[in-house]
């Protein structure tokens, strides 16, 4: 087993998720834009501009996003309202950082019972980033 | 056996293996999803005549509170004195103790089943968990750690029997990371931190506050006792305490 010491750690985390791992919501909403400006659609129509979605209901609080289209892309998510538990103040831990473990995660497809994740919220924020690429033309039957 | 519903916005699922070949009964699965309604009903702070909105606007005295609100009440206190002021459930002059219901109900909801003789079962409500006793194949729960940065996929698999298991998680898109507090990306903190405890009310309640700490989380929870962690960094790598060990398959 290693021991890790806390500035250890805080290096490890300031490193960028260039490691290989992708990361991205469920969904096709959540897939990064094209690289390629030849391989959208044309059914992948969005027309220029800021949409805010709706707010949608988490039991922990509201979600609502605002998503920024140029150039028929998705350029941006703001995430304008949050659900928010966490208290007002910041802990501090002046004690040194206790004997842990590390193993590089990798992903896996082994059955089990259920899984424990944090989704609740990210449905929320998927639902109101709909609504608003809706606005901005993005699914049929709306915009140009 | 297996029930989902979906009661305060999210997905309740109630897994209760077959004894023998008998199947649970219906009324069974009905008690506990109506035990759920009741608690949305009662703690949503998004309905204007639940309990808590009257509490809110100061319509009801707490010395007047109902005993499931007083009993939540006396944990919110508990946990503000355990997470050294972290955990509050007043905010801007509103009463909101959803950070404490959710573990709460989800663990009374599992007592009611061993009352109902039901010894074997497990209850996820959002992807926070109670497991108790053993699973269909009679060994205990496998539960999957979700992958936070594809969430169609796990990491993890932790075996077990009468344990609670809660994930917080960030909104990852792209290469940003949000955070939950402020909205704006993030350089720091974790991916995902999950907490196993004897059961899912002291995971839940302190999985939020400690994923909300940053990196100083996973040392909170190493030195809470009968806490086990698993956090995942932003970099594809995890740190966990050692006592997880005793999950893994």
């Amino acid at each position: 087993m290693k021991a890790l010491k806390k500035g250890l750690l805080a290096s490890s985390l300031v490193m960028s998720l260039g490691g290989g791992l992708s990361a991205s919501l469920p969904g096709a909403l959540f897939a990064q834009p094209p690289a390629a400006p030849g391989a959208v659609k044309a059914s992948y129509s969005l027309n220029s501009g800021q949409y805010v979605g709706t707010r949608e209901y988490a039991f922990y609080g509201y979600v609502k996003v605002q998503a920024t289209v140029q150039n028929g892309k998705l350029t941006d998510i703001v995430i304008l309202e949050f659900p928010n538990h966490a208290g007002r103040s910041q802990y501090i831990s002046s004690i040194a950082l206790p004997y842990l473990v590390q193993e590089a995660v990798s992903a896996q497809s082994a059955r089990v019972d259920l899984i424990s994740g944090a989704t609740l919220t990210s449905q929320a924020f998927e639902k109101s980033l709909d609504a608003a690429l809706k606005k901005a033309g993005a699914l049929s039957g709306s915009g140009a | 056996m297996e029930r989902t519903e979906v009661i305060m916005d999210m997905p309740i699922t109630v897994s209760i293996p077959s004894m023998l070949g008998v199947e649970p009964p219906d009324e069974v699965f009905d008690a506990v999803f109506g035990y759920f309604r009741e608690i949305d009903e009662r703690f949503s702070p998004f309905k204007g005549g639940s309990e808590v909105s009257l509490i809110s606007r100061g319509e009801e005295a707490i010395e007047d509170a109902s005993p499931p609100m007083r009993e939540v009440l006396r944990l919110c206190e508990e946990t503000a004195r355990q997470t050294g002021g972290y955990f509050s459930a007043w905010y801007g002059g509103k009463f909101d103790p959803s950070g404490i219901v959710k573990g709460w109900a989800v663990r009374e909801a599992s007592r009611m089943l061993d009352e109902l003789g039901f010894r074997d079962h497990c209850v996820d409500a959002g992807g926070d968990i109670e497991a108790r006793g053993l699973n269909a194949e009679g060994g205990p729960w496998e539960i999957g750690i979700r992958n936070p940065f594809d969430p169609s996929t796990i990491v993890k698999v932790l075996r077990l029997s009468d344990r609670g298991i809660a994930t917080s998680g960030t909104y990852i898109r792209g290469d940003h990371i949000y955070d939950p507090k402020t909205g704006k990306p993030v350089t720091g903190g974790f991916a995902s931190l999950t907490v196993v405890g004897p059961d899912v009310y002291e995971a839940d309640r302190l999985s939020t506050p400690a994923f909300a700490m940053g990196e100083d989380g996973i040392g909170f929870l190493a030195m809470t006792p009968g806490i086990e962690a698993y956090a995942i960094g932003r970099d594809g790598n995890a740190l966990f305490t050692p006592g997880l060990a005793r999950y893994m398959t």
